[in-house]
């Protein structure tokens, strides 16, 4: 066999040198991926032990600062939260609560900064906004609470959303009612009862907040309700009998008090049964009484008005019975007339024609103050009187 | 037997022809940037984790560490971490951003792996044990030391293994700092010191891939929340302006405090160096158990709540004052770490303390959040102590994400700048690097040097210029006439060349007097010269012409002067 010339070996060996610098690259491309590939096995188990580190330390500081806030130590809570978060960045839990520990401690800027943030992140979460509509109501910030509370019922809720969402709703009505806007409160109502759950305590307490907003129509007609799932709620009894009482229905309010009388014997129920009787009694828009009966009640109301009125003088001075420009000597000469009149009527009309300016002689003194504090029979009057023109329809 | 063809085409030296060898060099180069990102963020995950875990296992799990650990880990760190620098790792003292410069302008981009190791362990035992210091600098160092590692694993040219270290650089602050723009940034700004086409590319790629990698494992959450920023009254700017005051009084403050204490530190006797970082540790742990534990370790969850409103202006005034103090004291003790988080833990609290008194005394003035200034506050520092105006401009857009606070952090940076130059004239790196007996270049100094540039040289067209087709008798003429010894021809559409006159006598001598210019002239032509060139572009080709032609930029058949070797000479003051 013959072997190549010199010249020829040393041509293959830089060709075969060339060869391996032109592979040299490709091979410390695979070198560096392989080494890259050991260094992230490596790093990926040194950080799944480090978060799984992390979490568990993030955990117990967090639950540690739920503990603290649930008994009432939010300074505490405060530190453990913030070290929760050293190990949870952005746990839009821990932010929360955090949150929450900084609002329990009165620090309601930097609590309103980080419902602030997490509402950055989250801008339709139902709790955040209920959040920020709380601490709103709180510096009675009017217009951003009812704008955060609406974001919060429209909002989203994790677990039971319907319920969270009427939740927010009662909480909006009685934030508006405590700002007395009774009609943006009565729209609230309106839509809170086309999705109320049907039962006793969701109408009692729509009927409870008709009547503060003084719908009492409306809170006798959820008063009603109430009773009808539960004919042994007090609470409801008594509301439906104030709610009758208020709209003049006062047989029906008699009712509802004797009711409530007899499933509990409050002194306090038997005295609005006391009243309710007594503005039954001295009634004199009632159509079914001969006209004696309508003359002495007539003469009861100018009796207790001539006391009032003379209770009302004594606490300010006033002799009643001079002619002068004072409202109370005004109203004295007013009765003396009125008295004459009823006494001096002839037929039940005369006395029909005389029951508005009784009526308004009788809200006028009853209304008057200072007078002291009005008796069962005051208040009676003022009931019967007040609203002549329903009692009249 | 026939011998086969070699299968690649090969130069005598073995290399392809030297074009797509080039190009592929500089490819291979970029991909190694994308791996040196790689591996600079898997260390900086590693090193973050680390000093995360020093910090749980020494001082406890619990944001404020309890007595007696407060002041008994950082003394005893302190001790540990001296040992370890004086015996094993005598290279890691400081922050890392000069051992980089000197690796790139001194030592061809090496930077021993051991540097690395060291940096990672000592720095990781400082910071996690309430060392006032942070991890960005040595992260840097980490990313620089491995990429020069690489390097040379990898037998790089000598001018690659040079561009390699910032390459690193930028992977490592990148990753730490979770801020790609603001450490490339950094790293063109107060490492490299020029913008080049050749070692950007790199930079951002190692830069973008360490960041990857980073938040693949750490998350993309920024190291701290930022709070919901705004600009909106112009007046504001006049609060920002005197944030830009403040915080420039403070950078002075905290670098002439450095200035003052590192040599005298290190004069101390050896034995010293010892008990110096163990006694800083003491006096950090006595703060931090007197109440502020906020001024221990890096300190990013307090910057947090500085951008959160969660301090009185007094108490953020406070903890910035004792930052200073306290980061004075871990640096100038040789412990190793970087200056970065501190730098930003000043400015944050400084800014909120401002804001919050300006808040106070001009109510109708300050209308965002002290949130906001907390952030304005972080970039004045920047700007002011550590002197990077476009870094520290940035940064703050960077982290925030919101580019409505742009006027006021480039007013405010731009005075803290301005008053810290003026007061300070060396800034903390170049003031670092001569205390070290090193004369690396300043970035400061060569951005703010004249640039010379050809016009300023150049002289008025004094010779005959002809055109190629023209005879050499004619050319002769005209060089007689005028008295030249040399003429300028344009030779379109090659461009311009040049002729002595000597060499035209020896052609008319010839006989060939009627010849075109075009046969006479060298086979290259004069490179294309401007004015508004740098004169380093004419020193490089002056020798090879004797005089070169200046060009007009809308007309390269227009000379608008001359220029010759002794021209740039006086002009440099020779």
């Amino acid at each position: 066999m013959s072997t190549p010339p010199k010249s020829k070996w040393s041509a293959r060996l830089r060709a075969g040198r060339a060869r391996i610098r032109t592979l040299r690259r490709p091979i410390y491309v695979i070198w560096l991926s392989l080494l890259a590939a050991v260094f992230f096995a490596l790093t990926f188990t040194v950080n799944r032990r480090y978060v799984q580190r992390r979490h568990q330390l993030s955990s117990y500081w967090f639950e540690k600062g739920k503990d603290s806030l649930n008994v009432d130590r939010p300074t505490e809570a405060i530190a453990e939260l913030r070290t929760a978060l050293v190990y949870s960045h952005d746990d839009p839990r821990y932010l929360f609560t955090l949150a929450q520990a900084l609002e329990a401690s009165n620090r309601i800027s930097e609590a309103r900064s980080y419902f602030l943030n997490l509402l950055d992140d989250q801008p339709g979460s139902g709790p955040v906004n209920l959040q920020l509509a709380r601490l709103a109501a709180k510096e009675n910030e009017t217009d951003d609470a009812i704008r955060y509370f609406n974001a919060a019922i429209y909002g989203a809720w994790e677990d039971d959303p319907g319920v969270k969402r009427q939740q927010v709703r009662q909480e909006l009505i009685n934030f508006l009612i405590s700002k007395d806007l009774k009609t943006q409160a009565r729209g609230e109502l309106l839509t809170y009862t086309a999705e109320m759950p049907k039962n006793g305590n969701s109408q009692l307490w729509v009927a409870q907040a008709f009547s503060r907003i003084g719908d009492d129509r409306s809170a006798l007609d959820f008063y009603r309700a109430a009773v009808r799932v539960n004919r042994h709620d007090i609470t409801a009894l008594l509301g439906a009998g104030r709610a009758a009482f208020h709209q003049s229905r006062f047989r029906d309010a008699l009712e509802y008090f004797k009711g409530a009388y007899d499933i509990h014997e409050d002194p306090a129920t038997f005295q609005l049964i006391q009243l309710v009787t007594l503005v039954i009694d001295s009634n004199p828009f009632e159509s079914q009484i001969d006209t004696k009966e309508r003359r002495q009640r007539l003469l009861l109301a100018m009796d207790v008005v001539d006391h009032r009125l003379r209770q009302c003088g004594e606490s300010q001075n006033i002799d009643v019975n001079t002619i002068g420009t004072n409202p109370l000597q005004v109203a004295r000469a007013r009765w003396v007339y009125l008295d004459s009149q009823i006494r001096h009527a002839r037929t039940g009309a005369d006395l029909v024609q005389l029951l508005p300016p009784v009526a308004s002689l009788v809200t006028t003194v009853e209304q008057q103050d200072p007078c002291g504090p009005p008796s069962a029979e005051d208040q009676a009057m003022l009931r019967i009187y007040q609203n002549a023109e329903d009692l009249q329809q | 037997m026939k011998v086969p063809a070699p299968a690649v085409i090969a130069t005598e030296s073995g290399e392809l022809f030297p074009k797509q060898e080039r190009i592929q060099g500089e490819r291979f180069f970029l991909l190694l940037a994308i791996f040196i990102g790689i591996f600079s963020g898997l260390a900086v995950v590693c090193f973050r984790i680390a000093i995360d875990y020093v910090r749980i296992t020494l001082l406890g799990p619990s944001l404020s560490p309890q007595y007696p650990r407060i002041l008994v880990v950082p003394a005893a760190a302190g001790i540990v971490v001296a040992m370890l620098v004086v015996f094993l790792f005598p290279k890691v003292r400081g922050s890392g951003v000069n051992q980089t410069k000197s690796a790139l302008y001194i030592f061809d981009g090496y930077i021993p792996f051991r540097t690395a190791i060291g940096k990672f362990i000592c720095s990781g035992l400082a910071i996690g044990s309430g060392q006032s210091l942070g991890p960005e600098d040595p992260s840097l160092q980490i990313g620089a030391s491995i990429a020069s590692a690489l390097g040379r694993r990898l037998r790089l040219t000598r001018e690659r293994l040079r561009l390699i270290a910032p390459i690193g650089a930028a992977a490592g602050l990148s990753a730490a700092f979770n801020s790609p723009i603001s450490a490339i940034l950094f790293v063109i700004e107060e490492v490299i010191g020029r913008w080049s086409a050749g070692i950007f590319g790199a930079v951002v790629l190692s830069a973008i891939s360490s960041v990857v990698v980073t938040r693949y494992f750490l998350g993309s959450e920024p190291l701290f929340r930022i709070p919901a920023v705004q600009f909106t009254a112009p007046s504001e700017l006049l609060a920002y302006a005197a944030l830009g005051i403040v915080g420039a009084l403070a950078s002075i403050v905290f670098s002439k405090a450095i200035e003052i204490l590192r040599p005298r530190m290190k004069a101390l006797p050896r034995w010293t160096q010892f008990l110096q970082p163990a006694i800083a540790g003491v006096i950090i742990g006595a703060i931090g158990w007197a109440g502020r534990p906020e001024v221990m370790g890096a300190g990013y969850e307090f910057i947090d709540q500085a951008m959160h409103n969660q301090f009185t202006w007094q108490v953020l005034g406070i903890l910035a004052g004792l930052k200073i103090l306290t980061t004075v004291l871990s640096f100038t003790s040789g412990t190793p770490g970087g200056m970065f988080a501190p730098t930003l833990f000043i400015g944050a609290m400084l800014g909120g303390a401002v804001g919050g008194a300006e808040r106070l005394l001009f109510p109708h003035l300050v209308a965002g959040s002290i949130g906001t200034y907390a952030l304005v506050g972080m970039g004045v520092l920047f700007a002011g102590f550590l002197r990077v105006p476009m870094t520290s401009v940035f940064m703050v857009l960077e982290v925030s994400g919101n580019y409505s606070i742009i006027v006021p952090v480039i007013l405010a940076n731009t005075i803290a700048y301005l008053i810290s130059r003026s007061l300070q004239p060396v800034g903390i790196f170049d003031l670092l690097s001569r205390q070290d007996g090193l004369e690396l270049p300043s970035m400061e100094e060569e951005r703010e040097e004249r640039v010379l540039r050809i016009e300023d040289a150049m002289h008025p067209v004094d010779v005959p210029v002809l055109e190629s087709q023209s005879t050499v008798d004619a050319a002769l003429q005209a060089a007689h006439e005028g008295g030249a010894k040399q003429i300028l021809v344009h030779d379109s559409p090659f461009g311009w060349s040049s002729v002595e006159t000597s060499t035209l006598e020896e052609i008319v001598d010839k006989g060939d007097g009627m010849r075109s210019l075009a046969h006479t002239l060298p086979e290259t032509r004069m490179p294309p010269i401007y004015p508004d060139n740098r004169l380093e572009v004419a020193l490089r080709h002056a020798p090879h012409w004797p005089v070169l032609a200046v060009m007009h930029r809308a007309d390269p058949r227009q000379l608008v002067g001359l220029i010759s070797m002794r021209d740039i000479l006086e002009t440099l003051g020779h």
